[in-house]
């Protein structure tokens, strides 16, 4: 059984220890992303605060359970998911990554069709970008069309993408925190990142940046 | 140059994700990095696909209102109180 590793351990055992510090450094570390989480399953502001206060005092109340198995933001977005996932059953609602569907990542149009002399080769290939790699800033532009770009994605696509490519878990994490398969959970996540190229293409490919 | 032509343009990019995330089997692995050499619209594909993923794990989050902080004092005194 492995200890909670470094920072978290140390996190964890202050808090044990009644260190207000502690605590409110964690909330400040994580907050923002359990309001992100929680805005994919309630669709309103209050709501995901709500759900996000619910979330820290059942980590409270749960803080020595915690064994370190999983980092404390893994840990978190866990406990987040449950309690959402219990407040949606009441609702009748729910988000499904059973079924990560078959539709192509790249719309079929953009390939030559089977009838010709290279067949599934591009008709129309990706405009390239006018951005050099190591310039990867996110003008406010870019946010605007990401974030919608994300909203319009399906539930079970929007929760991949967010947790994987914006907070930054990895693909097993992501597995463990909502439940879903390793492949439907890549399959999820081809999907989502294909929608969000083709939203920036047009931001990129008229060279507006 | 001999083009690879087993593996279609419509194919790789459907092949990326596994490819960013190593899951994919050694032949095709092979067959997909010949295909990026001498396919520069799908290698070009490919760097948008990584630029989009740098640039989402960019999005900034909203810091926790100072109404939200002094909630979060009054929830960890009352379970300091209660363990």
């Amino acid at each position: 059984m492995n200890a909670p590793s470094g920072d978290d351990a140390a996190i964890v055992a202050a808090i044990i220890a009644g260190d207000e510090q502690a605590f409110l450094g964690l909330v400040n570390a994580h907050h923002a992303s359990l309001v992100r989480l929680a805005r994919m399953w309630v669709r309103d502001d209050a709501l995901a605060e709500d759900l996000v206060q619910d979330c820290w005092l059942t980590a409270l109340n749960a803080i020595r359970t915690f064994q370190g198995r999983a980092r404390l933001k893994t840990w978190l977005c866990g406990i987040l998911h449950n309690l959402a996932r219990a407040r949606l059953r009441k609702e009748r609602r729910t988000v499904s990554f059973d079924e990560p569907g078959s539709e192509p990542a790249v719309p079929a149009e953009r390939f030559r069709p089977d009838s010709h002399r290279w067949p599934g080769h591009w008709a129309s290939p990706p405009p390239h970008w006018a951005q050099s790699p190591e310039k990867q800033v996110l003008t406010a532009e870019l946010r605007e069309k990401l974030e919608e770009a994300i909203a319009e994605l399906p539930d079970n696509q929007r929760m991949v993408l967010i947790l994987r490519d914006v907070e930054g878990l990895d693909g097993e994490e992501v597995c463990n925190v909502l439940g879903v398969s390793d492949t439907n959970q890549r399959v999820l996540l081809h999907r989502a990142r294909a929608k969000l190229r083709a939203s920036l293409e047009t931001v990129y490919a008229r060279g507006g940046l | 140059v001999t083009r690879p032509v087993d593996l279609s343009c419509k194919a790789v990019v459907e092949m990326l994700t596994d490819y960013l995330e190593k899951r994919l089997p050694h032949e095709a692995l092979v067959r997909l990095e010949q295909h990026l050499v001498w396919c520069v619209w799908c290698d070009d594909y490919l760097e948008q696909l990584k630029h989009t993923i740098a640039i989402s794990g960019q999005l900034p989050g909203q810091q926790p209102s100072l109404e939200t902080v002094e909630k979060m004092k009054a929830m960890f005194a009352s379970w300091k109180g209660t363990k």
